[in-house]
C-alpha cells in the first residue's frame, strides 16, 4: 500500500533521516518506534509531503508520490493526525468533522451559489455521516461546542473523527496518546484499534507508549537518530538489542 | 420555498426593505441608510476575506474605487446601461483582486496586507494624476442614476430598494456559501493552514477565492456608490476608508453576516448623527476606531471573533435584537 | 552622461536609501522573531520625530534631543508591545497585526491632538553645501546623513552579534519555544527587541526629518511602505539584507527620478514589492518562504 525506500531528509548538516525505508500492507498496521529526536515526525512528513526529501522515493499504491504537494497526496487517500493538535479552534465539534469530508463535498462555486437539490440533500447526508463519526468517537454530546472548549482526550477523539470522514485509505497518528496517563492511553489506543478493524484501514502510528502499540500492530520499526534500527514483529523489535539500547537511560517503557 | 429553506428571518427583513421607505419620510434618514447598506456590502467583503478567510487586508477601499470608477466611467464615457456597468464593477475588481492576490498568495499570506497597503496607495496615485482618464482630483461628475430595465430610481426611497435588494442578495449568496463547503475550508484555512492541507484543502486556491469574492463585493458597492452620489472623487478612497471598512467588520463581529451589517450601521450612522456636533470628533475618529480595534482584539482570548457568546454585553443584547431582524446567521 | 550631476544624485539616492535602511532594519527584527509586520512601526516613528522636534524647540542641545527623542521611540514601542501584542501573542495571526493597527491609529490622533495636523518644518541641523571628493562636488548633508544610518546600523549590528542579548535574541528568531525551554526570559527579550526597534526607527525618522525638513502626520506610513519594500528585497527577517535593500532602494528612486520624473518616484516602492513576490519571494538574501500548495 504504502512503500517508502532510502528517504533521507537533511537540515543544514544534520540527518533527520538516514535512508529510512518502510512499508504497510493494504490493511496493515505498522507502529513506529523510538527516542526523540529520532526522526519518526519528520518522516511522517516526507509520508504527507509537508517535507522534501533530499533522497528516496515514497510510492503509494504503486504511484510515486514523492514531492507531490500535501493536499495532493490527501486527496490520494492518506491522511494524517498531528502530534501538536491541529484542530480548528474556532469551529465547532460537528464542523471540524465536516470539513475533513471536503473533498467529497460538491465545492464548486456555482453549485453552492445555486444549490440545485442535490447539493442540499449532499449537505445534510455529510452531516449525518459526520454526526455518526462522532458517535464512533463517543463525542456526539459535544457535537455543537466549539474545538477550543474540549478537554485534552476529546480533541484526540475529534482528531480521530475528522481524520476518519475523510475516507482515508491510509491513516498516520503521529503520537496519539501523547500527554496522556495510562486509562487514557489504552482508551484512545482501543479507539483507534476498533475504528481500524472496521474500517480495514492501513495504519501507521508513531508512539511512544511502546506495550500498548505492540499488542495491535502487526509490524513495526524502530528509529534512532535518523535510521531504522530494527524492523519485523512487534516481539522482534522490542526485544531487538539495539532498541532496549537505545531506551536505555530513558524510562523502561 | 426559498423562505422556508431561510426561515423567518429572511422574511421579516424582505418584509422590512419593502416597507422601509414606505414609513420613513425622511429623506436625509434614508439618504443615511443607503449608504449603510453600501458599506455593509463592502464590510461583508472585507470579512470574507478578514473574518472568514483570516487574511488581512487594508486595500478594499481601492477595490471599492475601482468599481466606482469603471461603474462610473463606463456610464459617463460609453454610455453604458446601469445593470452592465454594475456588473463590469464587479468584474473589474474582482479580477484586480485576483492579480493582486495571486502571486502573493502563493508565498506567504503576511504580505498581502502589505501589497494591499501599497496598491491602496497605488490607485490614488494613478487615478489622482491620470486626469485624461478619471478626471483626477476634481472627480467625476454626473453619473446617471441606477435604472434597471427601463426603470429609474429617482427617489431616496426608490435607491433604498435598489440597493436593498442587492444587498439581500449578496447576503443571501454569502450565507450559502458559509454555511457549506467553501466557507467551512475557509476558516480552516484561517484556524490552521496545515491541518487544512492535510485533508485535501488546496489553501491558495481558498485564499485567492475569499480574496476575490470579497474584492468583487466592493466593486459591485463601489457601482452602487458612484451612481447614488452621482460624483466620484479620488479622496473617497483613501487608505483610511479601508481601515474604517476594516473597523465595521470588527465592530460587528468577524465572521458574522449580521455583525457587519452592524458594523456598517453603527459607524455610518453615529458620525453622522454626531456631524452637527463637535469638529473635534472628527479629529478624533481614527483614534477612537483604533482604540476599538485594540479593544475588540484584546477582549476577544486566543481565537478570532464571530463568536458572539464571548461578546461584551452591550453588543449581545444588541445582535441579539438585530437578528431578530436580519438573514439568520450563517453559524447554527 | 554629466557626471557630476550623477555623482550628485547617487550619493543624494545613498542618504535616502540608509534612512529606509535604518527603518528596515526595525521590522526586520521584529519579524524575524515574530513573523509579524509591526504596522505600529511607522507610528511609533512618527511620534519619535516629533518628541524631537518639540525637544530642540525647548531649546535642548541637538544630541541630547535627538538619544531623548530615540529613547521616547524605544519607550512607547515598549507600551505598544505591552498594549497591543502581548495579550493576543497566542491568537490566530490576523489578531495581532489588527490590533497593532488600532495602536497605530491612536498614536496618530494622539499626535493629531499635540501637534496639530499640518506638516512641520525641522530645523536644518547639518549645513547644506557641497564638499569635494577627487574633484567632484558632492552635498554634503547627504554624505553625513549616509554616514550617520551606516553607523546606526552597524551599531545595531554589533548589539546583535557580539553582546549576549543579541545572541540571545537570534536563538529567539530560531525558535522560541526552544529558547525559552533552554531558559533564555523570552519575555524579556521581545519586549526588548521591540524597543530596539523603536529607538533605531526613531534615529531613522530624525534623519528622514532632518534630511527633508519636515515632520508630519502621514511620514509613519510612508516610511513604512518603503522600510517594507527595502525589507522584502534584501530578504525579509534578514537584518542586513533589509539594510542592503534600504540602499538599494533609494538609489531604485533616484534612478526613476532621473528617467521617469519624480511624479511617481513614491511608486518604486510598490513595484519592488510587487515584483519581489512575483520573481524572488525570499529577496536577495532570505530563506525560502514559499508555502506549499
Amino acid at each position: 500500500m504504502l512503500r517508502a525506500e532510502g528517504v533521507c531528509v537533511s537540515f543544514g548538516g544534520v540527518r533527520a533521516v538516514d535512508g529510512v525505508s518502510l512499508a504497510v500492507a493494504p490493511h496493515g498496521t505498522l507502529g513506529i518506534i523510538g527516542p526523540n529526536g529520532s526522526g519518526k515526525t519528520t518522516t511522517f512528513n516526507v509520508l504527507t509531503g509537508e517535507q522534501r526529501a533530499n533522497a528516496g522515493r515514497v510510492t503509494l499504491g504503486g504511484r510515486d508520490i514523492t514531492g507531490l504537494a500535501p493536499h495532493r497526496i490527501a486527496r490520494l487517500g492518506l491522511v494524517r493526525t498531528f502530534q501538536n493538535l491541529r484542530l480548528f479552534p474556532n469551529m465547532t465539534v460537528l464542523e471540524n468533522v465536516l470539513t475533513g469530508g471536503h473533498l467529497r463535498q460538491p465545492r464548486a462555486l456555482w453549485r453552492q451559489l445555486l444549490r440545485p437539490p442535490g447539493v442540499a440533500h449532499a449537505e445534510a447526508v455529510e452531516r449525518e455521516r459526520a454526526a455518526a463519526l462522532l458517535e464512533e468517537v463517543t463525542l456526539a454530546d459535544r457535537m455543537h461546542a466549539y474545538a477550543s472548549d474540549l478537554s485534552y482526550g476529546q480533541t484526540k477523539r475529534l482528531e480521530l473523527a475528522r481524520a476518519l470522514n475523510a475516507e482515508p485509505l491510509i491513516l498516520l497518528l503521529d503520537e496519539p496518546t501523547a500527554g496522556m496517563n495510562d486509562r487514557q492511553a489504552r482508551e484512545i489506543l482501543e479507539l483507534v484499534r476498533a475504528v481500524q478493524a472496521r474500517r480495514q484501514l492501513a495504519l501507521i502510528v508513531i508512539e511512544h507508549n511502546v506495550p500498548e502499540l505492540a499488542r495491535f500492530v502487526d509490524s513495526m520499526i524502530a528509529l534512532d537518530a535518523g535510521r531504522v534500527i530494527a524492523a519485523g514483529t512487534p516481539d522482534e523489535v522490542v526485544r531487538h538489542p539495539r532498541v532496549v539500547a537505545a531506551y536505555l537511560g530513558q524510562e523502561a517503557a | 420555498m426559498l423562505v422556508a429553506r431561510a426561515g423567518w428571518p429572511a422574511l421579516a427583513g424582505i418584509v422590512l426593505l419593502i416597507a422601509i421607505p414606505l414609513m420613513v419620510t425622511d429623506r436625509y434618514v434614508l439618504y443615511v441608510l443607503n449608504i449603510s447598506m453600501i458599506f455593509a456590502i463592502l464590510a461583508i467583503g472585507q470579512n470574507i476575506i478578514t473574518g472568514w478567510c483570516g487574511m488581512l487586508t487594508l486595500g478594499h477601499a481601492a477595490f471599492f474605487g475601482v468599481g466606482a470608477y469603471t461603474s462610473g466611467l463606463l456610464a459617463v464615457d460609453h454610455g453604458w446601461p446601469f445593470l452592465a456597468c454594475f456588473a463590469a464593477a464587479g468584474l473589474a475588481a474582482g479580477l484586480a483582486g485576483a492579480l493582486l492576490s495571486l502571486p502573493c498568495l502563493r508565498v506567504r499570506s503576511d504580505f498581502l496586507s502589505l501589497i494591499t497597503i501599497a496598491f491602496a496607495q497605488m490607485f490614488f496615485v494613478v487615478v489622482n494624476n491620470w486626469t485624461e482618464l478619471t478626471r483626477g482630483p476634481m472627480g467625476l461628475p454626473r453619473i446617471p442614476r441606477m435604472e434597471v430595465f427601463g426603470w429609474t430610481a429617482r427617489t431616496e426611497a426608490e435607491i433604498f430598494w435598489v440597493i436593498g435588494g442587492v444587498l439581500a442578495i449578496v447576503m443571501f449568496a454569502v450565507h450559502r456559501l458559509v454555511s457549506g463547503p467553501i466557507g467551512r475550508a475557509w476558516e480552516a484555512v484561517r484556524d490552521d493552514e496545515n491541518a487544512a492541507r492535510a485533508l485535501g484543502i488546496n489553501v491558495t486556491h481558498a485564499k485567492v477565492q475569499a480574496f476575490t469574492i470579497g474584492c468583487v463585493l466592493a466593486g459591485f458597492a463601489g457601482s452602487l456608490y458612484a451612481h447614488t452620489l452621482r460624483i466620484v472623487a479620488p479622496e473617497m478612497f483613501f487608505l483610511e476608508e479601508s481601515l474604517i471598512i476594516m473597523q465595521m467588520a470588527i465592530l460587528g463581529g468577524l465572521a458574522s453576516l449580521p455583525g457587519s451589517l452592524l458594523g456598517a450601521a453603527l459607524m455610518v450612522g453615529i458620525p453622522e448623527a454626531l456631524r452637527s456636533g463637535n469638529e473635534w470628533l472628527i479629529t478624533l475618529r481614527p483614534g477612537i476606531g483604533g482604540a476599538l480595534l485594540l479593544a475588540m482584539m484584546i477582549w476577544r482570548p486566543q481565537g478570532l471573533l464571530g463568536r458572539l457568546r464571548d461578546a461584551p454585553p452591550f453588543l449581545l443584547a444588541l445582535s441579539a435584537a438585530l437578528r431578530g431582524l436580519f438573514v439568520q446567521r450563517s453559524r447554527r | 552622461m554629466d557626471v557630476p550631476y550623477l555623482t550628485e544624485q547617487l550619493v543624494n539616492g545613498l542618504a535616502t536609501g540608509s534612512i529606509y535602511a535604518v527603518i528596515a532594519v526595525g521590522y526586520a527584527m521584529v519579524y524575524s522573531i515574530l513573523y509579524l509586520i509591526n504596522f505600529a512601526h511607522g507610528d511609533v516613528i512618527m511620534v519619535g520625530a516629533f518628541a524631537a522636534l518639540t525637544l530642540i524647540g525647548m531649546a535642548f542641545p541637538v544630541p541630547a534631543a535627538i538619544l531623548a527623542a530615540c529613547a521616547v521611540g524605544a519607550l512607547v514601542a515598549l507600551a505598544v508591545e505591552r498594549i497591543a501584542y502581548r495579550p493576543v501573542r497566542y491568537a490566530n495571526r490576523v489578531v495581532p497585526m489588527i490590533s497593532a493597527l488600532g495602536a497605530g491609529l491612536v498614536l496618530a490622533t494622539l499626535a493629531h491632538l499635540v501637534w496639530g495636523p499640518e506638516v512641520q518644518p525641522f530645523p536644518q541641523l547639518i549645513p547644506r553645501g557641497n564638499i569635494e571628493i577627487a574633484g567632484i562636488a558632492v552635498p554634503q548633508q547627504a554624505l553625513i546623513i549616509l554616514g550617520l544610518s551606516l553607523a546606526i546600523v552597524m551599531f545595531a549590528s554589533f548589539l546583535l552579534e557580539r553582546t549576549r542579548l543579541g545572541r540571545a535574541t537570534k536563538c529567539v528568531c530560531q525558535d522560541i519555544y526552544a529558547a525559552q525551554l533552554m531558559g533564555i526570559p523570552v519575555n524579556l527579550i521581545i519586549p526588548l527587541v521591540y524597543a530596539v526597534g523603536g529607538f533605531l526607527g526613531v534615529a531613522g525618522g530624525i534623519l528622514f526629518a532632518m534630511y527633508f525638513n519636515a515632520v508630519f502626520i502621514q511620514m509613519g506610513l510612508l516610511a513604512t511602505t518603503k522600510a517594507w519594500a527595502a525589507a522584502m528585497l534584501g530578504g525579509v527577517g534578514n537584518f542586513y539584507g533589509a539594510a542592503l535593500g534600504g540602499l538599494m532602494l533609494g538609489v531604485a528612486e533616484m534612478l526613476a527620478v532621473v528617467t521617469v520624473g519624480s511624479a511617481y518616484k513614491d511608486g518604486v516602492a510598490l513595484v519592488i514589492i510587487v515584483a519581489v513576490l512575483l520573481l524572488r519571494p525570499q529577496g536577495l538574501f532570505g530563506r525560502r518562504v514559499v508555502e506549499r500548495s
